[in-house]
């Protein structure tokens, strides 16, 4: 990866997935979906969820799943707010860095 | 390191956080594996890499707060220390542009160029000092001819006179080559007093010319 993923875009990626399960979703499962669109250790992500958690942009439930507890990330309302900003922040980011990169056009 | 090893080692790391910080997240990890299968364990385990590296990250996560860190898909990264250190590298940069490629520039110019300039500088004095000698040599010869000849035409003259009495014609002889060599003698050494007086202030002017000239060149060079 030659762009580094900044602490923003990191959270709002993981907001991303994990909001693209209504119901929640686990850690290993949020890691592989991550890793499938940037370069991540995979030691990486529960300091991030840990904090988005205390935030509370995301909130935990265990629910037992082939005779264990498993634990369950799922989007708060206040972590879909969050979401929709880095979202909008990011479409106006990348139009500009697409406009000056094909051009010096600034889509508005 | 089997997954219960793993697991006792991360525990232990940990010990130095909260029971409810360490069993979150021991309890993360325990689920992680679970959920990355029997089958892989190995393999998960190596790619999670070592507990001791796992420990830091979930400490450095907790002090998120008032750090100056942040997480990025590579981990936790402090950003005063790494531009503390880019800064220095910057300075360092500057240092060495400043003091060791001015220096070695000076030096390499001054090693090609002395060696020319001395061999220069020679060979101008010498042809000066040749030039000199040679107009000194020139003006001597000059001079010595001219009172050469100056005695001479005393000596036809004083010879001529007496010849007068016995040989008249001789002596008539003797006398017009005593004026015509007098008048020789007259003409070089009015030529060595302008060579001394002329000539060699100028030839002087000339060379000192040249000389400030070839110093001056040699500064501008130097700075």
């Amino acid at each position: 990866m030659v762009f580094n993923t900044g602490a923003a875009l990191l959270d709002a990626i993981v907001l991303a997935v994990v909001s693209g399960d209504p119901e929640g979703t686990y850690g290993y499962k949020i890691t592989q979906e991550v890793r499938q669109v940037i370069e991540l250790s995979e030691s990486t992500l529960y300091p991030v969820l840990r904090r988005l958690q205390k935030d509370e942009c995301l909130e935990v439930y265990d629910m037992e799943c082939a005779g264990r507890n498993r634990r369950y990330y799922k989007v708060t309302e206040r972590g879909r707010a969050q979401l929709s900003l880095y979202k909008s922040e990011w479409k106006k980011y990348s139009q500009k860095i697409n406009g000056m990169f094909e051009g010096g056009i600034v889509h508005e | 390191m089997n997954r219960l090893e793993f697991m006792q080692k991360l525990e232990s790391l940990l010990s130095d956080i909260s029971d409810g910080e360490r069993e979150e997240a021991l309890q993360y990890y325990n689920d992680y594996l679970n959920d990355a299968g029997v089958e892989n364990e190995q393999e998960v385990l190596e790619s999670l890499g070592t507990p001791e590296k796992i420990a830091k990250t979930i400490k450095e996560g907790l002090g998120d707060n008032g750090t100056t860190g942040e997480f990025t898909e590579t981990g936790y990264k402090d950003y005063t220390a790494q531009h503390e250190e880019k800064n220095e590298v910057i300075k360092k940069k500057e240092k060495s542009s400043l003091s060791g490629g001015m220096i070695a520039i000076i030096a390499i110019l001054c090693i090609l160029a002395s060696p020319l300039l001395v061999s220069i500088a020679g060979g101008l004095l010498s042809a000066g000092v040749g030039i000199f000698v040679g107009v000194l040599g020139f003006f001597f010869g000059i001079a010595l001819a001219g009172i050469l000849l100056f005695v001479t035409a005393i000596v036809l003259l004083v010879i001529g006179i007496g010849c007068l009495f016995y040989a008249p014609l001789a002596g008539v002889c003797l006398i017009g080559a005593s004026l015509f060599v007098g008048g020789l003698s007259l003409f070089f050494i009015w030529l060595s007093v302008w060579i001394c007086l002329r000539a060699i202030p100028w030839l002087m002017r000339v060379v000192s010319d040249l000389f400030s000239k070839l110093f001056r060149k040699k500064g501008g060079e130097k700075a």
